[in-house]
């Protein structure tokens, strides 16, 4: 039988049936120009992949992110987010078409939030500041201030993205590792994390976390406030790191 | 209490993910998953378009086609053949015609490659590979950067598995010259 190199091409890349294969080994055992010629296709191979590897390394781009998720972003409802800042507040407020004041719409809230996470923890994450807003106490505090993106750590907390926000500070998104995952957004203010969004994890408890660059596992509402607060990409590791080193203090403009 | 009305908001459909919760039955994590595709549909479209900004615009113009018809994706099918088929449509239906032909893209910075590969190695392999007429480097492309099978990369392409791998036969003989040379 004539071996084609065709034939050893598709051998060299485990393509042959168990017949065609055991043909060519034959083959190569009897002709080691053919053993050679198999091992060319192999070294080829290994050589092309590994000239196009650090492609997968690069960041992707926010505006394919957005398209990709924008189908699920657009058809976010309030109701899955928990709105913390007033113009949510407002927007909540004319779609009941009640007019709750707003201090009572904010501090029910918070209310919930505090009730919910409290109820679920064992230790409180959130609390309030002097102002009154919500703000990441405990564990959920501790983790936005030290911990890298990525799997969190014992705190059963872990930070997604970190990036610096429109108005000039730093952002990281969190997600909570327990009972109904919550996840949400927290911003750096003076020395506390202001907790900007609130809602469940798209992804549920032990699912898959912390994948840094494109943000994949956040829920749409947490994908979408982002989107809407970031300039330029989120911050690597070297830019977690100094930024955490400035206790997250925002640059100089 | 406002703890309740909080749980049973968000446990109104048991065990429903988010997504499905707000897609309408798509496909449950869909849209995670092609965010997960994005550098592997990017790279292909690099080899198909040869060029960093069309690749991004048709990878675009790929996920808005493909989320818009996600009912004829076959969820038992895996994702990313579907994607790299409707990618490739894309460039062909909408691009190819308007295009600058003669831009070869080269990385500017190969030698930041976190591979321990020789950086001159793999730019000039990526350059040999640019050189390749269009069928024989859309087989290298899927096949050995992309790393589907020879039935697999003929599907996306639409054509009978021989005359891949007839393709891509020829694609390897002209890439070991070109880097013999």
């Amino acid at each position: 039988m004539t071996i084609s190199d065709e034939m050893l091409m598709a051998f060299a890349d485990g393509e042959l049936d168990a017949a065609a294969a055991a043909a060519v080994e034959a083959a190569l055992h009897a002709d080691p120009r053919l053993a050679a010629r198999v091992a060319e296709h192999q070294a080829l191979r290994a050589r092309v992949q590994a000239a196009f590897s650090e492609e997968l390394e690069e960041p992707v781009p926010r505006r394919l992110i957005d398209t990709a998720t924008r189908a699920v972003a657009a058809t976010v409802d309030a109701p899955k987010i928990l709105p913390i800042d007033a113009a949510h507040m407002r927007r909540e407020r004319s779609r009941w078409r009640v007019p709750i004041p707003l201090a009572m719409a904010a501090s029910l809230a918070f209310g919930l939030t505090i009730g919910f996470l409290a109820w679920h923890s064992p230790v409180p994450l959130l609390g309030e500041n002097a102002q009154g807003a919500l703000v990441a106490d405990g564990g959920l505090a501790r983790a936005l201030s030290d911990q890298l993106a990525g799997p969190g750590g014992a705190g059963g907390v872990d930070i997604g993205l970190s990036f610096l926000s429109k108005s000039g500070g730093y952002c990281r998104t969190f997600q909570i590792a327990k009972a109904l995952a919550p996840a949400g957004l927290a911003c750096r203010s003076g020395k506390d994390w202001r907790i900007d969004v609130l809602t469940q994890s798209s992804t549920g408890p032990g699912a898959q976390t912390g994948y840094r660059m494109a943000g994949s596992s956040l829920p749409p509402a947490v994908l979408t406030a982002v989107q809407s607060r970031i300039v330029d990409q989120p911050l690597d590791r070297a830019g977690e790191i100094a930024a955490r080193r400035r206790a997250w203090r925002a640059p100089a403009r | 209490m406002p703890g309740e009305f909080l749980y049973n908001a968000w446990t109104k459909t048991p065990g429903a993910n988010v997504y499905t919760m707000m897609t309408n039955g798509t496909p449950e994590n869909v849209h995670r998953q092609i965010v997960d595709l994005l550098p592997r549909l990017r790279r292909f479209a690099r080899n198909l378009t040869r060029n960093p900004h069309d690749a991004d615009d048709v990878v675009q113009i790929a996920v808005e086609r493909a989320l818009a018809h996600l009912s004829q994706w076959r969820s038992d099918s895996p994702l990313d053949r579907w994607m790299y088929k409707i990618v490739k449509n894309a460039w062909f239906d909408e691009f190819r015609s308007r295009k600058r032909r003669d831009e070869v893209f080269l990385p500017e910075d190969a030698g930041d490659s976190a591979t321990d590969q020789d950086p001159g190695d793999a730019l000039s392999i990526r350059a040999a590979v640019a050189r390749l007429p269009e069928e024989q480097r859309l087989a290298v492309s899927l096949v050995l950067v992309e790393g589907l099978s020879y039935q697999e990369a003929a599907d996306v392409l639409e054509v009978p598995v021989g005359t891949l791998t007839s393709r891509l036969a020829r694609a390897r003989q002209a890439l070991q010259a070109a880097l013999r040379a």
